[in-house]
């Protein structure tokens, strides 16, 4: 169903919130059932000569403390089974998910080593290299790029009619898996065995992302720049955020069009530093080569392939201005790549962490530390958050649901699972879902703001420099 | 009405109320208790589980059952006592 959210990882096994809502059912049957048959047998059924009515009815008690006792064993023991099946649904996931992964990224490096050898003699293989060489000797098509993928996709009428394909659950798992997979593909048709990225500590999956920025970069493409602000709005200032939904709309999101990446609302506690929660938006333009726009495809590259993207950059220098240091508590949230620009800089070490929520965001192979709660929430049909990677933050919560399990796609959207709506569709589920770990994580996220008093929140806008 | 069925009558009372609230509790338990169909897991696992379910349900309706049987017999068994003055 598209309203069933999949909650994981946090403090308490794997479950779906059914199952955890039939095993909290089943626990309390158990022990009602219990006491109702031990009430009955405290009633002292006399025995009336000449009274056949109360013979009968003290048979009957009997029948019906034995038969709430069956009921008693029977719930507990589904109980227990339920709980089991989701512990043991936890754990056989992970395990099964790592060693597939390792043997993965092994088959991976092999294709990747027999890929030349296969394609040897291929004619379109050799235009393709001429082609790019002849691009990359005269100046690159960077202008022409952006103007081709400016924008976001949703605008594209091929994408669009495609949309039915994009938003399937198993195609977003084939992407994932190849998001995963290209680093030791890569590294296998270059003749490097697979063990070397870890020898110089980079990730697999960061090495696809550098091989799309070095093919990309002698074309005109991929270029990172520095960033400069541009423009910063004192916004009205509001409560400190209540529940999930509250904090998704606080996130910068212009549809279709440039306007401030980030939000810092900055909190005032008495005798203890101030304190800053921290919004990042989302891709503003899919363009590989934009001029301006530091939220663009450059930036997500650049954060998958784990190197300082203009995107990361402007919200350090949005926080330097904040006043944030790395003593300040700072709280961060974000959506799409906001998302992974947020938990990028929460797993940076380079600031006081007290929190991380993000919706949609490619997050799957940013190590999280442990020592703040994390929420990620991903849509299982949204290609975004694939892109990613594998999700390997299992101690955060991880929330997962499918937007259009059961009703009909819309056909004006590319990527509509990635639509800001449907996640703040999701974080108004997230509130109402009465789950424990969700509800105790946005206690813990709560706290931050508790007995603090807003003072101001401020929008920033940044554009990306010629250099 | 003799000592020995003012007694029984009184005892009589007692379980009939007590009867009674057990069959109300147990009626409220069914309702807020019994898991809805799974819609987790898939195949043979689900249809197992929800027959779990079917026969736990069936179980209670049993119970329920047996105790209203034993308080329409108390009360019988009251007006029995009542009628022979």
């Amino acid at each position: 169903m598209a309203d069933d959210l999949d909650i994981s990882g946090g403090t308490t096994a794997v479950t779906t919130e059914d199952l955890d809502q039939a095993a909290e059912q089943l626990e309390q049957l158990f022990r009602e059932t219990a006491t109702l048959a031990a009430d009955l047998a405290r009633i002292h059924s006399p025995h009336v000569p000449g009274a056949s009515y109360s013979d009968q009815s003290r048979v009957d008690i009997e029948l019906a403390i034995d038969r709430l006792r069956d009921v008693s064993q029977h719930a507990g023991a589904l109980h227990l089974a339920l709980t089991t099946a989701g512990t043991g649904y936890a754990v056989a996931e992970r395990l099964v998910g790592v060693v597939v992964r390792g043997l993965e990224v092994g088959v991976a490096n092999v294709l990747g080593r027999l890929a030349p050898v296969l394609v040897v003699g291929n004619i379109w293989v050799t235009l393709g290299a001429a082609l790019w060489t002849g691009i990359a000797a005269s100046g690159g098509i960077g202008k022409v790029a952006d103007k081709a993928f400016g924008g976001v996709p949703s605008r594209d009428p091929f994408l669009r009619k495609n949309n039915e394909l994009i938003t399937d659950v198993d195609s977003v798992n084939v992407v994932r898996t190849l998001a995963q997979l290209a680093g030791p593909a890569l590294l296998g048709a270059l003749g490097v065995p697979a063990v070397v990225p870890q020898l110089v500590g980079v990730k697999d999956y960061e090495i696809g992302a550098r091989g799309l920025i070095a093919v990309g970069q002698p074309i005109g493409l991929l270029r990172e720049t520095g960033v400069k602000l541009v423009d910063t709005v004192e916004q009205p200032v509001l409560k400190p955020p209540q529940d999930y939904a509250d904090r998704l709309s606080r996130v910068p999101h212009v549809e279709g069009g440039a306007g401030p990446q980030v939000v810092i609302e900055k909190y005032t506690v008495p005798d203890e530093p101030d304190r800053y929660s921290v919004y990042v938006g989302g891709t503003v333009t899919f363009s590989p080569s934009s001029p301006t726009e530091p939220w663009d495809m450059t930036s997500n590259l650049f954060n998958a392939a784990g190197i300082e993207s203009g995107s990361v950059e402007s919200v350090r220098e949005a926080m330097a201005a904040a006043g944030i240091d790395e003593n300040s508590p700072v709280q961060f949230t974000g959506y799409s790549q906001g998302g992974g620009t947020a938990a990028r800089l929460a797993a940076s070490g380079l600031y006081n962490t007290q929190g991380l929520t993000t919706f949609g965001g490619p997050t799957g192979q940013v190590q999280l530390p442990d020592g703040f709660p994390a929420v990620l929430v991903e849509h299982a049909d949204d290609l975004v958050p694939a892109l990613g990677g594998e999700q390997d933050n299992q101690r955060a919560v991880l929330v997962r649901r499918e937007v259009f399990a059961d009703r009909a796609l819309p056909e004006e959207w590319a990527v509509p699972a990635h639509r800001h709506e449907y996640y703040m569709e999701t974080a108004r589920l997230m509130d109402l879902s009465n789950s424990p770990q969700l509800d105790a994580t946005i206690a813990e996220l709560d706290r931050f703001t508790k007995g603090a008093t807003l003072v101001s929140s401020t929008a920033y806008q940044f554009e990306r420099t010629k250099e | 009405m003799n000592p020995t069925d003012a007694a029984a009558h009184a005892a009589l009372e007692a379980q009939f109320r007590q009867l009674a609230r057990a069959l109300e509790k147990l009626l409220s338990v069914r309702v807020r208790l019994v898991p809805v169909r799974a819609t987790f897991w898939r195949g043979r696992a689900r249809d197992a589980y929800n027959q779990s379910l079917r026969d736990l349900d069936g179980e209670i309706g049993s119970a329920i059952e047996l105790i209203r049987m034993a308080h329409r017999g108390t009360r019988l068994a009251i007006a029995e006592v009542e009628g022979r003055g």
